[in-house]
């Protein structure tokens, strides 16, 4: 086979800006790259020199799709820098803002940017418009009560703005959640018609034995806290992050690699949550899962798809029990007194782990900040499955090398960037 | 049938991408016979925003090619819309895609406008341009009068 390289110029359906190369010698893949322009580095500079509170704002415009991750990782390490502790009316009102975002980010990826690989269209348009189209608006319906969800608790859909370091500024009281509960009751119907379509999708016959890592609770599907586990056998608190993941500028690109220290690549978001996760689903959820087939053993990235269904399957459970046991908190907030400190936070956005580190002067100025996305997380692992899925099918025309190239970079979801689509792949046979 | 409906769409902190976002929040506060909203300009969420409306003013940040601060008025359903600045794709504009995914959805409005303002600078933390912002205040002062002249003109059963 003759060498040559694979590139795609234009990748649609994924959030944000990229290129991607596969270069083939002698008829065998000898490097992929992905290279993709990521905003949390100029974030953290930005952060630099601002006060603490601004903090889950300014964290929020990152991400499009995820702010109220941002925002999540954000309050956890600034109470974690001031000693705060949030009571837990506080807590499960975070908690029932973040179902909201995951329901409406896993519908939007899952059904309008990841299906059409399955289906063989070239976007969500072009599937309603051959026989889709009360699947695909049932999604969207679906997405637009997970956009609800965080319009009531953060404010507004986009950028949600009522989360503070210490609580919210407003809190709900109890009988304001009815019309939000009737729609969350409506949405299990629709998510378990969902999860079945997308389980009825033809996947490629592809997995690896990744090294999972995820966010684990005692007590819950890990949202937004718990430890840091991997199936590698890592069992860490939070604070403990830097000690065993490294991030590692590569020629590539303009974001940083991670690694785990004496492992390397690893895997996070849905099927690592799943994995290490899965006994801590709500029944229906898990009932579901069963239903179509789907446990902790997959290690079939392009069924993450359907995991992705089941996830919100499980926002959509969790918050309408978060809903039933709501009580109004005394205060929207508990009190913060400055210090000097440094605190680490760990949530687990919809599409992986987000870790974020500050450091603060005694005036709650901001002197540090880290920021850790789960897509930087995942990139050394997107690259290897692109050179362990893709290397039987060089022989196959250009163009579906590409399509399989695009849909296994979209297991990912990733959220490369939030300005605009661009990303190239080059398949450089020589 | 429910209000006009003004959606900015737009990136804030991304210098003359916040364009249209200020529009809507420069509106915003007084009723004035027409609602707003704001997004990112991703076509699901302009489609969710268009369901049940007859007509929707989308103003946007663009990049065209003309003078910065120059204002372009599309009719959104039947023109070829100009490049939006977050969503360079195969598949155009974010409204071009909410568009044809209204259309397939039976959701779109009856007359649906893209008002795109012409920016020079859509860096992460750039200030906006000063003809851009003489845009925005453009916009805000003619928005009213057009949505309310169009009110007129649509014929009552």
């Amino acid at each position: 086979m003759a060498d040559k390289t694979i590139k795609v110029d234009l990748l649609a359906r994924v959030e944000g800006e990229g290129a991607f190369k596969v270069t083939v010698r002698d008829g065998r893949i000898v490097a992929t790259e992905f290279r993709i322009f990521e905003p949390p580095r100029f974030f953290e500079a930005f952060l630099r020199g601002r006060d603490f509170r601004e903090a889950p704002d300014i964290t929020a415009r990152i991400c499009g799709i995820c702010p109220v991750a941002y925002q999540m990782s954000s309050v956890q390490a600034m109470e974690m820098a001031l000693g705060v502790t949030v009571p837990q009316p506080i807590r499960d009102l975070r908690r029932m803002l973040y179902c909201g975002e995951w329901i409406e980010s896993h519908i939007l990826h899952a059904a309008m940017l990841h299906a059409p690989d399955f289906l063989g269209y070239a976007g969500a348009v072009e599937m309603a418009n051959d026989g889709h189209a009360d699947t695909v608006k049932l999604a969207l319906d679906l997405k637009k009560i997970g956009n609800d969800v965080v319009a009531f608790l953060g404010g507004r859909e986009i950028h949600p703005i009522n989360v503070r370091v210490g609580g919210f500024y407003k809190v709900p009281r109890r009988q304001d959640f009815a019309p939000l509960r009737e729609k969350l009751l409506r949405a299990g119907e629709m998510c378990e018609t969902f999860i079945d379509w997308t389980a009825s999708f033809d996947f490629p016959d592809k997995a690896r034995d990744y090294a999972l890592v995820s966010l684990r609770h005692p007590d819950e599907y890990p949202m937004g806290e718990g430890r840091i586990v991997s199936n590698r056998g890592l069992d860490i608190p939070v604070a403990e992050f830097g000690a065993h993941f490294t991030e590692d500028h590569v020629a590539q690109s303009n974001a940083l690699h991670c690694h785990m220290v004496g492992v390397g690549r690893y895997l996070v978001g849905p099927v690592a949550r799943f994995a290490l996760c899965f006994d801590q689903l709500p029944p229906r959820a898990k009932a579901a899962a069963g239903r179509v087939g789907i446990g902790p053993d997959c290690r079939n990235p392009y069924r993450s798809i359907t995991i992705r269904a089941v996830e919100a399957l499980c926002a959509i459970e969790e918050a309408l029990r978060l809903i039933e046991a709501y009580e109004e908190p005394g205060a929207p907030a508990v009190e913060v007194t400055l210090r000097a400190g440094t605190g680490m936070g760990a949530t687990e956005a919809p599409r992986g782990m987000l870790f974020h580190q500050y450091t603060l002067a005694d005036d709650g100025t901001i002197r540090t900040a880290q920021i850790v996305p789960p897509t930087s997380q995942n990139q050394p692992s997107i690259e290897e499955d692109l050179a362990q899925f893709i290397g039987d099918i060089l022989d196959r025309p250009e163009q579906e090398i590409r399509e399989l190239c695009e849909q296994t970079i979209r297991n990912y979801d990733p959220c490369i960037s939030c300005a605009t689509h661009f990303l190239n792949l080059t398949i450089d046979r020589g | 049938m429910a209000r006009p409906l003004v959606i900015g769409v737009g990136m804030p902190m991304a210098g003359d991408d916040a364009a249209g976002r200020l529009v809507a929040q420069r509106l915003a506060g007084n009723d004035r016979g027409f609602d707003i909203a704001e997004c990112q300009g991703m076509a699901a969420d302009l489609v969710l925003l268009f369901e049940g409306r007859a007509r929707v003013l989308v103003v946007d940040a663009c990049r065209s090619g003309a003078a910065p601060g120059t204002l372009l008025r599309f009719d959104a359903i039947t023109g070829t819309l100009p490049a939006s600045p977050r969503a360079v794709s195969s598949h155009g504009s974010g409204v071009e895609e909410a568009i044809r995914l209204g259309r397939a959805l039976g959701v779109l409005p009856e007359r649906c406008d893209l008002w795109a303002i012409e920016g020079a600078d859509f860096s992460l933390g750039a200030a906006m341009t000063p003809a851009v912002s003489a845009a925005v205040e453009r916009c805000v002062a003619e928005i009213p009068a057009c949505l309310a002249a169009a009110e007129r003109a649509i014929p009552r059963p």
